[in-house]
């Protein structure tokens, strides 16, 4: 011990190794925070970092991440919300997910959980990706440890969780600005998918073929209903559709039973009229695009108005309209660049019907809309209630000298002004593509 | 425990900090507490190998003493004395090398005998047999038998204390690979105890940090090329396996002398120096030098326990060709129970045989030429003539077998493809170009170190004589460097260190 204390009033050295230990963790905190990847502030630092309180949450994998449009909700019915799904999360993601919410003490009126399995005869297994995104941005604490540590077994799973630098450190030959200077996600949590491609329908709508949620699953479902019960928080498990994986559509049919006996409702739109079209608001078998999105986002917003959720309290007008102007242009943006009818007609039905106006000029000459899904989505706009939708027929559209099968023009509902216009032709090897 | 692993950085710290605060009669016995545990750390089962080949060398070197002593005091003859002593001795080795050979070479004894048999016409039943090799079973056996001979040898006494020799066989740092030590040198240090001393701990870390250098930046990195040629020889052709074999040999000398550094390095810390093992061998002129320079604790173990024994060059020129052949073929075999490994051995034991035959012929044709032995061209061509030579023999070192490295070989030969030379499609070959880039860099500053040392310049002094702010600076980015640009961590599938295999 005296030793110990000589070598404590040694105190030049000691000041020197402190200098030095300072200098080394600053830098290597410096290296991690730039090294470590950003999805995680992107998608969820919006939430964290606002004042704004969300009443809201939805947790689930891509189908959430994809397919629930908070902006669009509060447009629609004043519900303010976050998405917080993200790609292959596992239930226990959500779990853990919920309780860093609560820890952080943005405590939700009500949580909608939805229960797609995302990992066969595994499911409830975490994967390490959605583990690091809903964590990364959280520096290491008892939360972080304690959802490593039970979702994974793993040694270096978990140590990749819990020190992220030990993976990301290998990234110093891809850093970019955006390592520097992060963007953020502007949908509050909504990656929006924009192309249209009818699914496979293998859809079981029978609720009685039922297999048993994985234990791991139901287990998580269990716990998260006791978390909402402790914190007064309420609850709504639900299935947003998809078209493969029947042994997964049987499992959540296996839901029925359990939350029952949890006393949670559970809307299973698998088998439900009213869910999205697989026609047309599919970006590919498991993912709505952007129309799907909003239509998905109304069904729920009906649902959640049913469960007694408010308007939101905190009325932030200035916020809430900012958010959605921004989100109309970022929709706006896209058809610039959009090269596929498809995608461009299901994207219009996105667009605030107030904004703008449409004319959809139909050459003479096309059989364009005998193909179902143009036709669909063409009938899908005609009900969209913009302050102008004309479709009219035309002898001949000529665009860049060629002739046209079929032209959009946008134009700003006050000032009439072209937003975009585009010319459709078809082409027998690639389809209908744009001018 | 690796010295890369997050549990070495926890255990060493605390190791260190308990050894300096505890009182000085159980330093020793916490550094030997501390080394037992860095052993279970791989599989606590095989402590019992290690508590076994300490105790029968142990009390081996005091039977040893013991019959000289009864010996003299009965009066008896020196023969009875040498008898039995020389009877100890021997039994000592039987029992240590037979514990060596039956976890390390009996299975490809058995593979060979069973191949044999086969080719004679006997039909085998399909017997499988395998072995799990203790790690550094043939550094401590190494440690422990030179230790017994040179008590045999009357070097040294028979050490009396039974924890201070444990500690002698187990002392951590240099365990599992080395360097294998002499008790000359480690156990008289180990008489005494030691208090935190600035200096030795300023060194100590900067020892750690070169090592871990070598080993994260340059060996872990040539390993992701290498391993990708080595893995898939059949799909590449002569100029990637050259680059590969070039690479290796960077590879396997950073990650045995980091290995090595990192041992000296925590060992300097607690106030114990151990011998160094590699003094900057690819600037050797010669075969015969690249083993003084290499792996220098065990080239000289067989040089003093068997090389000198078997008559060394005492003998005539024939003997001295044949001791030489020997010692390299054991050496080989020391290595790794292999074809490829004897043939390792074999080759390196041959270009000294060689050297040797073609010594006059070589000198006849420099004064034909009139080359000037201390030129400096004559000088570079000597040095990159002797790593042309060390790298073909690592051919046989890194293949998965004497056939395998006949096929690289042949490979290597049949289809140069100098193209991919000029395409530069050859620096991408399993990491990308700017991890290639990194590697160049970290080589060139390799070499320049190891340049320095050749002329007797040691960095690390010269770096402590620097202003405070400019040491600062260089501990601080090297750490930095190393941590992320090293290879490490989940996204790497992380080497071990070779030599553990050993």
């Amino acid at each position: 011990m005296k030793r110990l204390i000589s070598f404590i009033q040694n105190r030049r050295f000691a000041l020197s190794v402190l200098c030095v230990s300072l200098l080394i963790t600053g830098s290597l905190f410096l290296s991690s925070k730039i090294l470590m990847r950003k999805d995680s502030i992107i998608k969820y630092g919006p939430y964290y970092n606002s004042e704004t309180e969300y009443d809201v949450l939805f947790f689930g994998t891509s189908h959430v991440y994809d397919g629930i449009s908070p902006i669009y909700l509060y447009h629609k019915y004043g519900i303010s919300s976050y998405n917080m799904g993200m790609n292959s999360a596992s239930v226990a993601d959500s779990y853990y997910g919920l309780r860093r919410v609560i820890k952080e003490g943005k405590k939700p009126h009500a949580v909608v959980i939805d229960v797609y399995e995302t990992l066969g005869d595994d499911a409830g297994k975490a994967l390490v990706a959605p583990t690091h995104y809903m964590n990364d941005m959280f520096p290491l604490d008892l939360e972080k440890l304690r959802a490593a540590s039970n979702l994974f077994s793993d040694k270096t799973e978990r140590e990749m969780i819990l020190f992220p630098f030990s993976e990301y450190h290998n990234r110093w030959k891809e850093v970019s600005r955006n390592d520097i200077f992060p963007s953020e996600n502007k949908n509050l949590g909504l990656q929006i998918l924009y192309d249209v491609s009818p699914p496979d329908k293998v859809i079981i709508r029978d609720r009685e073929l039922s297999r048993e949620a994985s234990p791991n699953q139901r287990e998580y479902l269990r716990r998260i209903k006791e978390l909402c019960d402790t914190e007064d928080i309420k609850l709504l498990y639900i299935n947003i559709p998809y078209s493969y994986q029947p042994d997964f559509q049987k499992r959540e049919n296996g839901v029925y039973e359990l939350s029952e006996d949890l006393g949670v409702p559970y809307i299973n739109y698998m088998n439900e009229a009213s869910a999205p079209d697989f026609d047309i608001h599919f970006r590919d078998t498991g993912h709505l695009n952007i129309a799907g999105a909003h239509v998905m986002t109304d069904i729920l917003g009906k649902e959640l108005l049913k469960m007694g959720i408010p308007e939101s309290s905190v009325k932030n007008e200035q916020y809430w309209n900012t958010l959605y102007e921004d989100y109309n242009d970022t929709l706006l943006n896209y058809f610039k660049s959009c090269k596929d009818l498809k995608a461009y007609l299901s994207t219009l039905y996105a667009i605030d019907p107030d904004k703008i106006n449409v004319e959809l000029l139909i050459g003479g000459e096309t059989d364009i809309l005998s193909d179902p899904i143009i036709k669909k989505l063409i009938d899908q706009l005609d009900t969209k209630g913009f302050s102008r939708f004309d479709v009219r027929n035309c002898s001949l559209i000529m665009s860049k000298g060629r002739e046209a099968d079929i032209s959009v023009i946008i134009k700003d509902a006050d000032t009439a002004k072209i937003i975009d216009r585009a010319d459709f032709d078809y082409d027998l090897s690639s389809g209908i593509i744009r001018n | 425990m690796l010295f890369n692993s997050y549990s070495f950085f926890i255990f060493f710290p605390l190791t260190v900090l308990i050894y300096f605060i505890f009182p000085k009669r159980l330093k020793n016995f916490w550094l030997l507490l501390a080394s037992w545990y860095f052993y279970m750390g791989w599989d606590p089962r095989f402590i019992v190998l290690l508590i076994g080949s300490t105790l029968i060398t142990w009390v081996g070197a005091l039977g040893i003493e013991y019959v000289r002593e009864k010996a003299r005091n009965d009066g008896s003859t020196a023969y009875k004395s040498a008898k039995y002593d020389r009877a100890i001795l021997i039994l000592t080795l039987v029992i240590n090398f037979g514990v060596l050979f039956f976890f390390k070479y009996s299975v490809f004894v058995f593979n060979n005998i069973t191949l044999t048999l086969r080719a004679l016409g006997l039909t085998l039943p399909e017997t499988k047999f395998s072995v799990i090799l203790p790690v550094g079973i043939s550094f401590f056996t190494f440690q422990a038998v030179g230790y017994t001979i040179d008590v045999y040898r009357k070097d040294i006494y028979a050490e009396k204390n039974f924890l201070k020799y444990a500690l002698f066989v187990a002392f951590f740092p240099q365990l599992v690979a080395g360097p294998i030590e002499r008790s000359k040198n480690l156990l008289k240090q180990l008489d005494k105890t030691y208090s935190f001393n600035r200096d030795n701990f300023k060194e100590g870390l900067l020892l750690m940090l070169w090592g871990y250098f070598l080993k994260l930046m340059i060996a872990d990195r040539a390993a992701l090329y290498v391993n990708t040629v080595y893995g898939n020889f059949y799909t590449y052709t002569g100029v990637y396996i050259v680059m590969a074999t070039v690479l290796f040999a960077f590879q396997i000398y950073c990650d045995f002398a980091g290995y090595s550094i990192i041992a000296m390095g925590a060992s300097k810390i607690l106030g114990i120096n151990l011998m160094d093992n590699f003094n900057c061998p690819y600037f050797s002129r010669s075969v015969a030098e690249f083993w003084r320079r290499w792996h220098i604790s065990l080239s000289t173990w067989f040089r003093d326990y068997l090389y000198i024994p078997l008559g060394g060059n005492r003998r005539g020129k024939h003997r001295k060709w044949l001791n030489i052949m020997i010692v390299f073929v054991f050496s080989g075999l020391w290595h790794g129970a292999s074809w490829g490994f004897v043939a390792w051995g074999g080759l390196n034991g041959l270009y000294q045989v060689f050297g040797e035959l073609f010594r006059g012929m070589s000198k006849k044709v420099k004064a034909l030429l009139e080359i000037r032995e201390e030129s400096f061209s004559h000088k570079l061509f000597k040095a990159v003539f002797t790593f042309g030579l060390i790298n073909i023999s690592w051919i046989f070192f890194r293949a998965e077998g004497f056939m395998t490295a006949m096929r690289i070989g042949k490979q290597m030969l049949i289809h140069p493809n100098l193209s991919a030379l000029l395409s530069g499609s050859i620096f991408a070959c399993g990491m990308p170009i700017k991890e290639f880039f990194v590697l160049f860099v970290s080589i060139v500053l390799l070499l320049w170190a190891d340049y320095m040392k050749y002329k007797g310049i040691v960095l690390r002094k010269a770096l402590l004589r620097q202003d405070l702010w400019f040491r600062w600076l260089v501990y601080a980015g090297s750490v930095t460097v190393i941590a992320v640009m090293g290879i490490w961590g989940s996204s790497y599938d992380a080497s071990s260190f070779i030599y553990f295999q050993f």
